[in-house]
């Protein structure tokens, strides 16, 4: 039975798609990406899952800084990217089926800082 | 593949009661728990604002100065939390709901009148009225950590070097007893107001202890009924004001730094190259960490118990420590008058027969779990157990 | 080769509990392409986290959906938990446990009658919120909510169950196992409700990993996934069986839910016979530092609740991914190439709950 841990590994952006093919070939899911917001800029932190297993990696980013998006290797990230994209401002590139910031349609100005 | 499967549920529902009862006519039953309706006991009441701030959807809201405890129903969604910090218990939840009304209003309550609600007579000297007010005191059990600081909604408490209560500014509403997470605090009536100087007395009675630290000091004696003297510490003022800080033994001392990685509360700091081991007495909160994981036994943390009175602790220990003690078990490894109940021995005992507890200083072996294998006398600091 | 046509499905439609909007691209009756669109009832509940205390905003978690509601605050205790190093006792767990699947046990049943509702068959659609109803008359008498129970907080549980209690409650779910034999008769082997179902919106073994579905969804294709056997709460203990099938279609989706309520109501009474004695909350010191991360299976399928600490009562982050979340790029693929009629039913196999995926 697989533990209750919670692990981060702290990769560079470059290394992000490379490791999810890797991933990928490999027969892991998506789990969940998700942002937090830092002082100079973002963490996204993204899990992949495997039976019960879990490995999460984080991508720090600055503001403005391009992330490459890894909609073409996990056709499904395009709803986690979009929520990203238009909650916290994070200059995700290329995903398919973007939402360009109007994923939810809400009456209030985002990205929320 | 079956046709008709649902004929038989359809022909018994044909013929059984209906299952819905007939409302309006007929009254709804609740459950004895269920969540209904938020009420409020006004004799209870003491408007210290904790369902205010603890109220997820900020529902209720307290005006202190009108003496009003006011509620917008409509936000309420039923939680009970405000039930569940009320330190007064004058709000339930109970079950049932309320009748329709016509429009939106927000309830108001008048708890007490608003001159009345001050806290402070008008007239100096004048007679208070109503129940004396009482107020928060501190036992010896605080670590202060602050949390009751935290939880006042008068901001009434202040924690730092020491503990500390605004009288004035106390609302006696008891959620700081609650919050505590030693048990250290007690409500006292407060001195009334025009008893000032009684108040100002109990209050440096209480600055003295806690400038003494959180216990009061207990000297310990040897078995000719000397005093032990303190072992050295680097801190100057050690013996006159920080009874129970952890001290040093510079002569174990290694300036290993591991009592510093320890601190939970980033109290020691140790500098290897200019052998200097100090403890911030202000940081300090006399956990025993730093003592129990010294490598070399450096450290001794004077903790006396408060339970056992002064003399009789002091026979206590003396009888541990008279020579043939333990004269039952020669064989065993014994202990001589220089132990510092650090509990090394026991950490490496490799039968577990070692019972070691600080607290209350006694030290005992289990005569059918030694082996005698001498560990314990090989690792001792002090070189007070022989064989 | 026919004309296109965009036909826009959502929010508001009859069959609909949730506010989803799809924009079908039509070939005549063939579904081609299908963009969802979700947002309209966003509410910023994780937002919320910042300004509240941490203690306090278990009751907001718990009203980020109205059905799997005490899974939201079971998760988000549990992740603080963890993250804190805080052991909670054993019958707080078991307590836990017993209403998670509780939960769960109603929530099937409403999705249940939804579906029902959905392919036109009222009777049935009525007779299993009738049972529904007996489940949700447990969880008010236990808890006092009939949705929302409010028993969470960190640390442990509030509110006990006594052995009477306990024990009159698994009486009452042998009489509801016993009414559900009946009712899911007519799911699984009726004419006209197997030919809504059998075949319609395939989601293959290989698809369902790609496209990362979860839950009932990866079950049905084959997939024995199931985050209780992670062991939170007291699963650990119990003997959780994972209803699986290999259909693939919303036949088999509806299956592996029917299988799960009857293996909810047995880890039930598991839990019942082994619940210990003992406290049920222990006292919470400290403010939450550091991070973590727990997967719970809810009744929709696997949520990640993720909780930020900095030392202060009032915590950095607090993420929600619910299980529809996930669920939503797999349900908008398997729609590609099937018929219109169709439709309703794909959307409700996945059991969408979109309240709780935009929070």
């Amino acid at each position: 039975m697989a533990k209750l841990t919670y692990k981060v590994d702290d990769i560079d952006i470059g290394e992000l798609m490379p490791r999810c093919a890797a991933y990928k070939g490999y027969g892991w899911r998506l789990c969940q990406i998700h942002s937090v917001r830092t002082k100079i800029g973002y963490e996204l932190t993204y899990s992949l899952a495997k039976d019960y297993e879990l490995h999460n990696f984080r991508v720090t980013v600055e503001e403005m800084e391009e992330v490459p998006s890894i909609t073409p290797i996990y056709a499904c990230a395009w709803m986690y990217e979009n929520e990203i994209a238009e909650l916290f401002g994070v200059n995700i590139e290329n995903i398919r089926l973007n939402y360009d910031r109007k994923l939810y349609k809400l009456n209030v100005q985002t990205p929320f800082k | 593949m079956g046709l008709m499967t649902f004929a038989k549920v359809a022909v018994r529902n044909l013929f059984s009661k209906p299952y819905t009862t007939n409302y309006p006519y007929e009254p709804a039953v609740y459950p004895e728990r269920s969540r209904g309706r938020i009420l409020l006991d006004h004799s209870k009441c003491v408007l210290c604002g904790l369902c205010s701030t603890h109220c997820p959807t900020d529902t209720i809201f307290i005006d202190r100065k009108a003496g009003t405890w006011n509620m917008n129903r409509f936000d309420c969604v039923q939680c009970g939390n405000c039930v569940k910090v009320c330190p007064k218990s004058a709000l339930s939840i109970v079950p049932g709901y309320f009748t329709p009304n016509r429009e939106k209003l927000i309830e108001t309550n008048q708890i007490k009148a608003p001159a009345a609600f001050t806290g402070k007579t008008t007239e100096p000297g004048a007679i208070p009225t109503g129940p004396a007010m009482a107020v928060p005191v501190v036992s010896d059990a605080c670590i202060l950590c602050g949390a009751c600081a935290a939880q006042c909604p008068a901001g009434a408490i202040t924690v730092g070097d020491g503990w500390s209560v605004n009288a004035e500014a106390c609302l006696g509403c008891e959620g700081c007893i609650s919050t505590c997470p030693e048990n250290a605090l007690t409500m006292k009536s407060a001195v009334a107001p025009g008893h000032e100087a009684a108040m100002a007395a109990s209050d440096k009675e209480w600055g003295v202890q806690r400038k003494l630290g959180r216990r009061p000091y207990v000297p310990q004696f040897d078995k000719d009924g000397e005093e032990i003297p303190v072992p050295a510490c680097t801190l100057p003022d050690y013996v006159d004001e920080w009874a129970d800080l952890p001290v040093s033994t510079p002569e174990n001392c290694v300036y290993c730094g591991l009592c510093s990685k320890q601190c939970p509360k980033g109290a020691i700091v140790v500098d290897r190259k200019e052998k200097i081991w100090e403890v911030d007495n202000a940081e300090c909160i006399r956990c025993g960490i730093c003592v129990e994981n010294c490598p070399k036994g450096a450290l001794t943390l004077p903790d006396v118990t408060m339970d056992v009175p002064a003399e009789e602790e002091a026979d206590f220990i003396i009888a541990c420590l008279e020579p043939g003690y333990n004269d039952e078990f020669v064989d065993l490894p014994r202990k001589g008058d220089a132990c510092v109940y650090c509990s090394l021995c026991a950490k490496k005992c490799p039968a577990g027969a070692l019972t070691v507890d600080r607290k209350t200083k006694t030290w005992t072996v289990d005569n059918e779990l030694c082996v005698r294998c001498g560990v314990c006398a090989g690792v001792c600091p002090k070189k007070c157990i022989d064989l | 080769m026919s004309k296109k046509s965009v036909v826009p499905f959502g929010p508001q439609h009859p069959v609909l509990p949730e506010p989803l909007h799809l924009d079908l691209v039509l070939e005549d009756e063939k579904v081609v392409d299908v963009i969802p669109e979700i947002g309209f009832i966003h509410r910023g509940l994780e937002h919320l986290v910042d300004k509240r205390d941490f203690k306090d905003y278990v009751y907001v978690a718990e009203r980020i959906c109205g059905i799997c509601s005490f899974m939201h605050g079971m998760g988000y205790c549990e992740s603080i938990e963890y993250g804190m190093g805080i052991e909670i006792p054993n019958r707080a767990k078991y307590l836990r446990t017993i209403w998670a699947e509780m939960s769960r046990v109603h929530s099937h049943l409403l999705w249940l009658g939804l579906l029902a509702d959905g392919f036109g068959f009222e009777a049935l659609f009525n007779e299993c919120w009738r049972i529904r109803e007996d489940v949700l008359d447990i969880l008010e008498a236990s808890t006092g909510g009939r949705c929302i129970f409010s028993v969470n907080n960190v640390g442990g549980v509030i509110k006990d169950m006594d052995s009477a209690m306990l024990h009159g409650f698994v009486e009452k779910f042998d009489k509801i196992e016993r009414d559900l034999h009946d009712v899911v008769d007519t799911f699984l082997n009726d004419y006209t409700v197997k030919s809504r179902l059998v075949g319609v919106g395939n989601l293959t073994k290989q698809a369902a990993l790609g496209l990362g579905a979860c839950g009932p969804m990866a079950r049905a294709s084959g997939h024995a996934l199931d985050m209780r056997m992670l062991g939170y709460a007291a699963y650990g203990d119990l003997d959780v069986k994972i209803a699986t099938s290999e259909g693939c279609d919303c036949y088999a989706r509806t299956e592996v839910r029917i299988q799960e309520i009857f293996n909810a109501i047995d880890l039930i009474r598991q839990a019942v016979d082994k619940i210990p004695a003992g406290d049920l909350i222990v006292p919470v010191k400290g403010n939450p530092t550091g991070e973590f991360m727990v997967r719970m299976e809810q009744p929709r399928g696997e949520a990640c609740y993720y909780t930020k600490g900095n030392g202060t009562p009032y915590l950095d982050r607090f993420r929600v991914r619910t299980p529809t979340f996930a669920n939503i790029p797999a349900m908008a693929e398997i729609m590609k190439g099937c018929d219109v009629a169709d439709i309703p039913m794909i959307i409700l196999t996945i059991d969408p709950c979109v309240s709780c995926t935009e929070r």
